[in-house]
């Protein structure tokens, strides 16, 4: 598997497996995660990113909610 | 009559032939009459187009496209972790030839990876989402639910056209995101993607609006159901924090329904002047709104370059590529 974010999102979406398509999945519930805690994400068009390493972390959940803002 | 096997194929022109009289109408086609005739001009009769403008539009696209192929997935009881998974595929698949200038900000906000984020974070965030689509009695879950409805008059002095036949009425048309249960009232969603906050002030532009109240009025005419109005479901994208998503409530009494369509009425009547006049004048109030309108570059130029100034800052779409209310998605 590539571990590459770049090289993957570049590839022909149809050889991408079930797999790849996961890891993409992953590492940005892991960009959502991080950017959460305050780090600065990461940029995938000036840096390698490895998403082995990635798809080992705990994805933190989000709580879903709906603000109503009453009006009429 | 207009034959409605042309009008599930999409080819019909939403104009009466041989004429500028529109005779099918959206919410955008009405809006842009509404903000300024010659806006309707560049746009609708001359199909003229800003070279940047199809990023937005593209992004746009994708987005209610991956969120329909969502929600129907859901409806049919495919799992979340699994219809995330063909949503991904889908967005990788349909946005393989996308060109972004990341050095634009049109394009470090709007990419295949803003976009698949937005739509991996949104669903996330609503994966117990407190709105349910709604079911129609055909079984079929109200998403991406495209409407066309017949008014009850037609532009004035073109009653008999071939070969459409006796008197044809002016027509509604557009398409509903979603239709969606909350607190036992019905209401229309409307998917929005921002990149200000979306707050009071950005809820503000939709009270009243022509879009929403379109849109609550098509609701209830196509599912013949009482819709309260709009949920306005805003996501900000976001580069260096999370996404942010909020959603609004704007209502609609019959009254203002009535009094939209009275509005609609005499506002069809001046287009239909303009059409026969072949001239559509400026409304040179609305040059200055939500950021400067496209044309102002344009209309600020003394009549005779006006031409020059299109053709260097925009390109003529070729009949099929303008924006057709007609069209089928």
């Amino acid at each position: 598997m590539a571990n590459d974010l770049d090289e993957l999102m570049s590839r022909d979406p149809m050889s991408l497996s079930a797999q790849d398509i996961d890891a993409i999945i992953a590492y940005h519930r892991n960009q959502r995660a991080r950017k959460a805690s305050g780090e600065k994400p990461v940029r995938t068009s000036s840096a390698n990113v490895d998403i082995s390493a990635i798809t080992k972390k705990i994805v933190k959940e989000s709580k879903p909610a709906v603000v109503c803002d009453r009006r009429g | 009559m207009v034959d409605e096997s042309l009008l599930m194929i999409g080819t019909i022109s939403p104009f009466l032939p041989g004429t500028q009289i529109q005779f099918a109408w959206d919410s955008t086609s009405i809006g842009y009459l509404k903000t300024c005739p010659r806006l309707y001009q560049y746009t609708m009769l001359e199909g003229w187009s800003p070279k940047s403008e199809s990023i937005h539009l593209a992004f746009g696209t994708a987005y209610h496209s991956a969120l329909e192929s969502y929600a129907r997935s859901r409806a049919n009881g495919v799992s979340h972790e699994d219809s995330i998974h063909d949503v991904i595929a889908e967005i990788l698949r349909t946005t393989a030839d996308w060109v972004m200038d990341l050095s634009t900000k049109a394009g470090k906000y709007k990419n295949r990876a803003t976009l698949i984020s937005l739509v991996l974070d949104y669903l996330d965030y609503f994966v117990d989402d407190p709105t349910e689509t709604y079911i129609m009695s055909d079984g079929r879950p109200a998403v991406e639910l495209s409407f066309r409805f017949e008014l009850d008059w037609g532009p004035e002095g073109y009653q008999v056209i071939e070969p459409y036949g006796m008197g044809q009425p002016y027509i509604l048309c557009g398409h509903l995101d979603r239709v969606v249960t909350f607190n036992d009232q019905l209401f229309v969603m409307d998917h929005k993607t921002t990149t200000s906050a979306p707050g009071d002030y950005y809820f503000n532009q939709y009270e009243p609006n022509n879009q929403m109240t379109l849109y609550t009025l098509a609701g209830q005419v196509v599912l013949n159901a009482p819709i309260r109005g709009v949920i306005i479901s805003a996501a900000q994208i976001l580069l260096e924090k999370e996404h942010r998503f909020v959603r609004g409530f704007t209502y609609r009494t019959q009254d203002q329904l009535d009094e939209w369509l009275l509005d609609l009425h005499l506002h069809l009547n001046s287009a239909e002047a303009f059409a026969e006049a072949g001239y559509w004048p400026m409304n040179d109030t609305a040059c200055d709104k939500f950021g400067g309108c496209k044309f102002r570059g344009v209309c600020s130029k003394s009549p005779e370059v006006r031409e020059m100034f299109l053709k260097a800052d925009f390109v003529k779409l070729e009949l099929d590529q303008r924006w057709n209310p007609l069209a089928s998605r």
